[in-house]
């Protein structure tokens, strides 16, 4: 996240772009907003705030979701526009999955609170453990380790893309990347949602949904489980 | 004439379908004008703006073929992402919404037809039909959940709003209640464009706080 404070005007100008008033906006003033996109996520947070306060006064419906923007940009930095079931067999990630075996688990990002699904129990990780996420942000242009310290719930264990799909268990997926970055500006944006998680056997590529509880994202773990991928966009995570 | 530069094999041309070309530009075409352009020269989170300014619309336009909240998602998205691709030839021979309303349509009747199924909606494709009928779809797509929030929310903004200084209370429902732009605004008000633009900046930074908070 930037901690620097955003500039007004820069704000401003955005106020002016939700009224249509780009048009007459100092050439120089949008590309300074454009740079300043670039950097500073929170500038479109606040235009997308404005642009649901400006529908709410309207008394307009709202928008697809507070995700559906990360979806497009993390689609965009995956140049797919194919059907999601064509493009989870061409991720590249599918081809390594050969040399991994992929565990899917529930990360609960927040310690302190307490699991409210008896479905998900915890199992065999430990809690306590740090886990080295890789965070590719939204448009892939920048890569960086961190640690997190998540309680791991497993859901599924994982196999190799050579093996055959079981049914009772999902083989691939990772992080919803807007959630990531909503951890990561610290904010309690994190919710459970209904998942479609791209399975891997290439033959048929189907989709299939998974529920996911309240408070957990998915992600790829590989077989030590000590660090969680995020890398691609054959997860889609829809915020009930 | 508009034409839709495409990469997918998938997408048709429609280019013989479009309506002539609009004389004037409105205002929105115009700002969404400057983020094509700035886009095109590689600020590539211009874009954005445009996805969350007609993500609604998009989201609507495909509910009405595929008639499934999930699917009208994956058409919506896809729809964007090929609209990026293709920005690069996008001269502004229209306007952008209706090069992108267009697409919308391709992607998904591509999509219905890629899956055997016949579109529940014979969209018309003209120019009412692009700004009409969304609102009655995305009525449509609303949950209880999300019409409560809506409900909620607009309450939130509504005791704001009303708890704002006269000139702010002004200047901002003069522009989201009665549409006028900062020029009528200005003019009603008797001061400058650029204080009424800063008026109603102003009015959504304290909007904005009360939703940050309502969100958390």
């Amino acid at each position: 996240m930037n901690d620097k404070p955003i500039q007004p005007v820069l704000k401003e100008t955005l106020s002016a772009l939700l009224d249509h008033e780009a048009g007459k906006v100092d050439a120089l003033e949008l590309r300074r907003l454009a740079r300043a996109l670039e950097q500073d996520p929170e500038l479109l947070l606040s235009y997308q705030r404005y642009t649901l306060a400006s529908a709410a006064m309207r008394g307009e419906t709202f928008s697809p979701g507070a995700d559906f923007l990360g979806r497009v940009q993390q689609a965009i930095a995956s140049d797919t526009a194919t059907p999601a079931s064509e493009r989870a067999l061409q991720k590249p990630w599918l081809k390594m999955a050969g040399q991994w075996a992929v565990a899917v688990v529930a990360i609960w990002w927040a310690q302190t609170q307490q699991v409210s699904d008896p479905r998900n129990v915890p199992v065999g990780a430990d809690a306590s453990a740090a886990i080295e996420v890789e965070d590719h942000n939204t448009l892939g242009s920048t890569t960086h380790n961190r640690s997190i310290n998540p309680r791991v719930l497993t859901v599924s264990a994982g196999h190799s893309a050579a093996s055959k799909v079981n049914p009772t268990k999902v083989n691939s997926s990772q992080l919803d990347p807007s959630q990531l970055n909503a951890s990561k500006r610290g904010q309690s944006k994190l919710q459970g949602g209904e998942c479609i998680v791209a399975e891997h056997l290439p033959a048929d590529g189907t989709l299939r949904r998974l529920q996911l509880p309240e408070g957990y994202v998915l992600c790829q773990m590989d077989q030590d489980r000590q660090r969680c991928h995020s890398v691609s966009a054959s997860v889609a995570c829809y915020v009930p | 004439m508009l034409q839709i530069v495409m990469s997918d094999d998938h997408c048709e041309t429609v280019a013989d379908e479009l309506p002539q070309q609009q004389g004037e530009l409105s205002d929105s075409a115009r700002a969404d004008w400057e983020l094509v352009k700035l886009v095109q020269q590689g600020h590539k989170r211009s874009f954005d703006l445009l996805v969350i300014k007609y993500q609604s619309r998009v989201l609507a336009i495909a509910y009405r073929f595929v008639k499934d909240h999930g699917e009208s998602q994956d058409v919506a998205q896809e729809a964007f992402v090929k609209a990026y691709r293709a920005l690069e030839g996008f001269r502004g021979d229209s306007a952008f919404y209706t090069w992108l309303y267009r697409i919308t349509v391709n992607t998904a009747k591509n999509y219905l037809q890629a899956r055997k199924r016949r579109p529940q909606s014979h969209l018309a494709l003209d120019d009412d039909e692009q700004f009409s009928d969304h609102i009655e779809a995305l009525q449509e797509l609303e949950t209880p959940e999300t019409r409560l929030i809506r409900d909620q929310l607009k309450r939130v903004i509504d005791e704001t709003v009303d708890g704002l200084s006269e000139e702010l209370r002004s200047a901002i429902s003069m522009r989201e209640f009665d549409g006028m732009s900062y020029e009528e605004i200005a003019e009603a008000l008797d001061c400058p464009i650029g204080t009424v633009r800063s008026r109603i900046f102003r009015a959504r930074e304290i909007i904005d706080e009360k939703i940050k908070q309502f969100m958390q």
